[in-house]
């Protein structure tokens, strides 16, 4: 049975929920993101 | 259908990032300090790093501080789909107790489970399938062949990412893993990244099996995206074991192929195969799909499943109407969440807020992570019921040798006996008796350990 699609309005909903996790210094979480030794 | 056992080990990335309220002198955990405090967390009297678990799988430590879950093994899609979310469940909650003992010792810091398949800094690491074959196949044809898919399967089980190409200019591509994979098949796959590594540790009786070690895949956050890539790369690989053939579409050069592969969203891009033909990603998984639905049983409800999966979500990439699929599969979920926050806010590729909205999509967290949010709200698709997947976290699969494995160290936690497990023997060190071997992962009991609860319990 197909899956519905995802909804605009969902998305919406969702994104305004993280906004500040987006906003707030997205760049420094991003840099901060290392991790080596994996297969 | 061929009855094949199956599992996934998944290394999750682990960042930790300074807190409202941190002191700018105050030293931030790194990433090893960061582990270490999660796996003291761990209930195990002898701190560890490394547990065989009463579900069947396993949480340890691997080089470079990855907290990896391997799964049970599994020979049914949703006793896969779930033992591998109990994994997640696992090592979140482990973060959450070191944030929690973070707090407690005033460290304003904050540490984040990623599961997904690159750092920023060009660091990769994988979620590795394994999938168990007979020792008499042959298995360089075996990989040959098997090439044809794992190039171009990432258009239907790619996790989606953004890059950044040599000139600076920044794009999507579906599969994150696809562009760290340099080579078809290699032992040492931290030097020339494979499609298969192709060490030879079945695991299991040598003389009968060998294990298939898959790691070219991406790390999957929707349940149904993870059936899918292992439930077809099963079924295909049941085709080439019952004697058909996909080696014609294999690409002639298949690196190459996989990054064209990954910059196509259409999956029309073309390459040419050994069969001579210009194809493109969606060409060839149709022609796989055509030569599998050609031998597949009726009435096969895994196979029933995957199929119709695969076959909407070709039919959707090549009419370029997502919709269809859009809650099913990972790339084509973060494809509409990346477009949805451009038109928002008017962000380029290269916005740092779009690699922060994927670093969200993979964070296993529910306060700062997508996955629950999504599925609140209708935007991702489940495979497995919360009670199977509340289930899994304790009790193994009950089809497989996971099972015996699972009751085990369940039973001798229950009388703090102390014990130890590997994937192919238990073994009661105290009170100490003789290692019990499980060399069959399709055995779903034994006659030793029965009589070891018989005697004891």
């Amino acid at each position: 049975m197909p899956a519905p699609a995802v909804a605009t309005q969902g998305l919406d909903s969702i994104l305004d929920d993280i906004s500040d996790i987006l906003e707030t210094d997205a760049l420094t979480f991003v840099q901060s993101y290392s991790q080596t030794g994996g297969q | 259908v061929n009855r094949r056992i199956f599992g996934l080990e998944t290394e999750y990335g682990v960042v930790v990032v300074p807190q409202k309220g941190h002191d700018a002198g105050e030293q931030v955990p790194t990433v090893e300090q960061a582990v270490k405090l999660m796996f003291e967390a761990t209930p195990n009297a002898f701190r560890t790093t490394n547990h065989f678990l009463p579900n069947g799988g396993r949480l340890y430590v691997d080089i470079g501080s990855h907290p990896e879950y391997a799964s049970a093994e599994c020979d049914h899609l949703g006793d896969l789909v779930a033992n591998d979310r109990a994994g997640d469940h696992m090592v979140q909650n482990l973060a959450n107790i070191a944030n929690t003992r973070l707090t407690e010792r005033g460290v304003g810091a904050g540490i984040h489970i990623m599961r997904n398949n690159a750092d920023s800094f060009g660091n990769t690491f994988g979620c590795h399938e394994n999938y168990s074959a007979a020792r008499d196949i042959d298995f360089e044809k075996y990989l040959r062949t098997l090439t044809a898919l794992l190039v171009t399967r990432p258009i239907l089980t790619g996790c989606g990412d953004v890059v950044t190409e040599p000139d600076g200019t920044a794009r999507f591509v579906v599969s994150s893993r696809s562009e760290h994979i340099a080579t078809t098949a290699s032992a040492d796959p931290t030097k020339n990244r494979p499609l298969v590594n192709t060490k030879d540790e079945p695991h299991a009786d040598r003389s009968r099996w060998r294990r298939l070690h898959v790691i070219s895949g991406d790390s999957s956050m929707i349940e149904t995206t993870t059936a899918l890539k292992v439930g077809w790369t099963a079924l295909v690989l049941d085709l080439i074991e019952n004697g058909g053939s996909i080696d014609d579409l294999v690409p002639q050069d298949p690196i190459a192929a996989m990054r064209i592969v990954n910059r196509d969203i259409r999956g029309r891009a073309t390459f040419f195969t050994e069969g001579g033909r210009a194809m493109g990603a969606v060409d060839v998984q149709r022609e796989i799909l055509e030569r599998v639905l050609n031998r597949v049983e009726p009435g096969d409800t895994r196979s029933t499943w995957v199929l119709d999966l695969v076959t909407r979500s070709l039919d959707a990439i090549a009419a370029e109407d997502l919709g269809p699929v859009s809650t099913e599969l990972d790339w084509v979920l973060v494809w509409h969440l990346l477009q949805r926050h451009r038109e928002r806010t008017g962000a380029d590729w290269s916005d740092p807020r779009l690699a922060r909205l994927i670093l969200s999509f993979h964070d296993l967290s529910a306060r700062t992570g997508l996955r629950d949010r999504l599925h609140a709200a209708g935007a991702a698709s489940t495979f497995c019921t919360s009670e199977e997947l509340e289930a899994a976290r304790t009790t193994a699969p009950a089809t497989t040798r996971a099972r015996v494995r699972g009751e085990f160290l369940g039973w001798a936690a229950q009388h703090r006996f102390r014990a130890t497990a590997d994937w192919g023997h238990v073994r009661l060190d105290k009170p100490t008796r003789s290692q019990i071997d499980l060399p069959d992962p399709f055995v779903n009991h034994s006659d030793e350990v029965q009589a070891l609860f018989e005697e004891l319990s």
